[in-house]
């Protein structure tokens, strides 16, 4: 009835609708049909949160599995400042400052990066966080991710080494078994609401591989040990540098592994360069009378001494074809046992003589002076022993007692760990085996021989020998009430400006013990230890504390 | 009739309709609720692995050698002929025990070795 009276009207409301039909009409078209593809993808990006899983770093554990590295927990403070206001900037820069302890200005200049995401600190102690995270600034939040934690601290840094920010191996184990440690990483999508909160729907998953763990040789017991004592020698005797080593003879595990300078893993930018290289495979030294065990194995392996022959030492003073030779004391007559005992210069010179050059270098390159002991450490470097070919006339008088020869600790090692072992050569190493979580071995190393460098039974004649050095030779700072050991000390002077210094030695015992059945064999090496710098004196105590803790924790440990 | 039937299955529709949504939210509830719950057990774990590393720290060889051997000098690495090993489940040690004849809080001696002893996992 109002329609008939008001034809117009209606037409026109008629046709309003209408065209707000089109309208609607064509606006549902664009949406569905022309943007669909576009507004799909972008609801997928805001309703999906692709998360990256972090796989776990494997643990590094010594022998016992004592953990030494691990992964932990760690926040990371970070900002938006696209999407933060100016005075929000600066209560942020204001707050947190002097709890990361740095400067405001500093803060304010990350934040004037037009991002999404500025790091303001990255893996920060859990006291940090909680302090600044109680703050609750807006524009600021915190990231979990995870750091390397050395419950030992310093100990054994120069085998475990460290790794950086990102968790990657940057030296020691973590750099070299970095592949096996690091895993893999997963990945993860949830969907978020929108408020973009994470819910915990997963549309997607794929696993992190969590790294493997590394065992290593290392008894974290004798680490301890073997570093409190060469601590006390670097610092009693203000060393420039300091190495010991102990492994076990039978098998060529490292038992301990320490430097001195050295290191903390946790903070290894506090530290310059030179604490952090490992100079027991990366520095070489002449070694001087440590040496002479080759001298005196290849006479005895030769039968060109047995130990009671009677060698004249000149009192003190033999001329070998340019210049004198002399001992730090003068002797007579002695035997070839008292040659060794008292390491007398002239005597092994003149048992090098008997021998000849080529068995003076063949017996040097059985102990494998001149290559390297395969260790397994990143940086390990020859040392030097030159042929025959390339002798002077004075080197029969300079090589056989340790000049004109260069090495390092571990071949040191390797020396007397075989005489110990019975002239059979074991190849020093110290990672024991690799495991995944569940511990199942992934890979073990298990102990190799090198080479029978000398009979058992030269071995067999020697170790009493080397036991009269302790017993009653150079070596008496290194005699125990209850424990036998052998050894042979070395002064060796540094060379300087083309000759031998007079003010500079390196300060060496290598030993092992006990005699009649070894359990340890040992290097200890001081560089430039003063005033006093007599391998007997400044290295054989070392020796000494670390035999004496070590056995008596190896008896008292389970299974032993 | 078929207005009546209509209605019916418009009825059923709107139902079931319903009762999805009801479904689909309770599913986000749940979500929701499941995200909460892993927070907080994230937050325990943390807790935990805090605990645990400060117990690695505690026990590891530096700091209990540093503690006992080097700030305290009286205690020392125990030789062979100060330890007794006693046999697990030995009745005569237990009976001993049993008996009141034997401390139980372990001695000094005991507490170097076990100390040093081996974590054992």
């Amino acid at each position: 009835m109002h329609s008939q009276r008001h034809p117009t009207r209606v037409g026109v409301l008629f046709f309003i609708i209408l065209f707000l039909l089109c309208l609607f009409s064509i606006k549902l078209a664009l949406i569905q049909v022309f943007r669909a593809d576009y507004l799909a993808e972008k609801a997928e990006k805001q309703h999906n949160h692709v998360v990256e899983l972090e796989p776990r770093r494997g643990t590094i554990y010594d022998r016992d599995m004592r953990a030494l590295a691990l992964n932990v927990g760690a926040y990371s403070l970070y900002v938006n400042p696209k999407s933060m206001t100016e005075d929000q900037k600066s209560r942020v820069a204001e707050s947190v400052a002097p709890v990361l302890g740095v400067s405001v200005g500093g803060l304010a200049t990350l934040m004037e990066k037009p991002k999404h995401f500025v790091w303001l600190a990255r893996k920060v102690p859990q006291d940090v966080y909680e302090k600044i995270n109680a703050m609750k600034l807006r524009g600021a939040g915190f990231v979990r991710e995870s750091k390397r934690f050395y419950p030992s601290g310093e100990m054994a840094a120069h085998v475990i080494g460290f790794a950086n920010i990102d968790n990657i191996g940057l030296q020691g184990v973590e750099l070299e078994y970095d592949k096996y440690l690091r895993g893999e990483k997963g990945m993860a999508q949830f969907l978020r609401d929108a408020r973009q909160r994470d819910l915990l729907i997963e549309k997607d998953f794929v696993p992190a591989r969590d790294g493997y763990d590394v065992v290593l040789t290392i008894d974290e017991t004798i680490q301890f040990i073997a570093e409190k004592a060469l601590d006390k020698a670097y610092t009693k005797y203000h060393a420039k540098g300091a190495t010991v080593i102990v492994m076990d003879p039978k098998t060529g595990e490292i038992l301990a592994f320490a430097n001195r300078p050295t290191f903390s893993p946790a903070k290894p930018d506090a530290t310059p360069i030179e604490s952090k290289t490992n100079r027991a495979v990366a520095f070489v030294y002449e070694p001087g009378s440590v040496f002479k065990i080759v001298t005196a194995s290849a006479a005895l392996e030769e039968k060109a001494f047995n130990e009671d022959d009677v060698i004249f030492c000149e009192n003190g003073k033999y001329w070998v074809a340019t210049h004198y030779l002399k001992d730090h004391e003068p002797h007579g007559n002695l035997t070839f046992r008292k040659v060794v005992e008292y390491s007398s210069n002239i005597g092994f010179t003149k048992i090098a003589q008997k021998l000849g050059a080529d068995k003076v270098y063949e017996y040097a390159r059985r102990f494998r002076f001149g290559m390297k002991t395969n260790i397994g450490m990143v940086g390990e470097v020859n040392g030097m022993l030159k042929p025959v070919s390339k002798w002077s006339k004075t080197s029969i008088g300079a090589i056989p007692i340790g000049q004109e020869v260069t090495v390092t600790p571990p071949q040191l090692l390797g020396m007397i760990g075989a005489v110990a072992n019975d002239g059979t050569y074991m190849k020093p190493y110290y990672i024991k085996s690799i495991r995944d979580e569940k511990g199942g071995v992934i890979a073990s190393f298990q102990p190799q021989v090198v080479g029978q460098v000398i009979s058992k039974e030269t071995a067999r004649r020697l170790k009493p020998i080397l036991q009269g050095v302790v017993d009653e030779g150079t070596a008496t700072a290194a005699k125990m009430k209850d424990i036998t050991a052998g050894g042979k000390t070395g002064t060796a002077q540094k060379v300087e400006a083309g000759g031998y210094s007079h003010s500079k030695f390196v300060a060496s015992f290598i030993g092992f013990a006990p005699v009649e059945d070894p359990k340890l064999a040992i290097v200890v090496s001081v560089d430039e230890p003063h005033p006093i710098y007599y391998g007997g004196l400044v290295s054989a105590p070392v020796f000494k504390e670390i035999v004496e803790d070590s056995l008596r924790y190896l008896a008292t440990k389970k299974g032993q | 009739m078929r207005i009546g039937a209509f209605l019916k299955v418009m009825g059923i529709v709107t139902l079931m309709a319903v009762l999805y949504i009801n479904l689909q939210m309770k599913i986000y509830t749940y979500a929701y609720k499941g995200k909460a719950n892993e927070q907080k057990i994230d937050k325990l774990s943390e807790a935990n692995a805090q605990v645990h590393n400060d117990i690695l720290r505690l026990k590891s060889s530096d700091n209990l050698g540093q503690k006992l051997l080097v700030q305290d000098k009286t205690y020392q690495f125990a030789s062979r002929q100060r330890v007794v090993e006693v046999e697990a489940g030995s009745s005569r040690a237990i009976a001993s025990l049993a008996a009141g004849n034997v401390d139980t809080k372990p001695g000094i001696l005991s507490r170097i070795v076990l100390a040093f002893a081996p974590a054992h996992n």
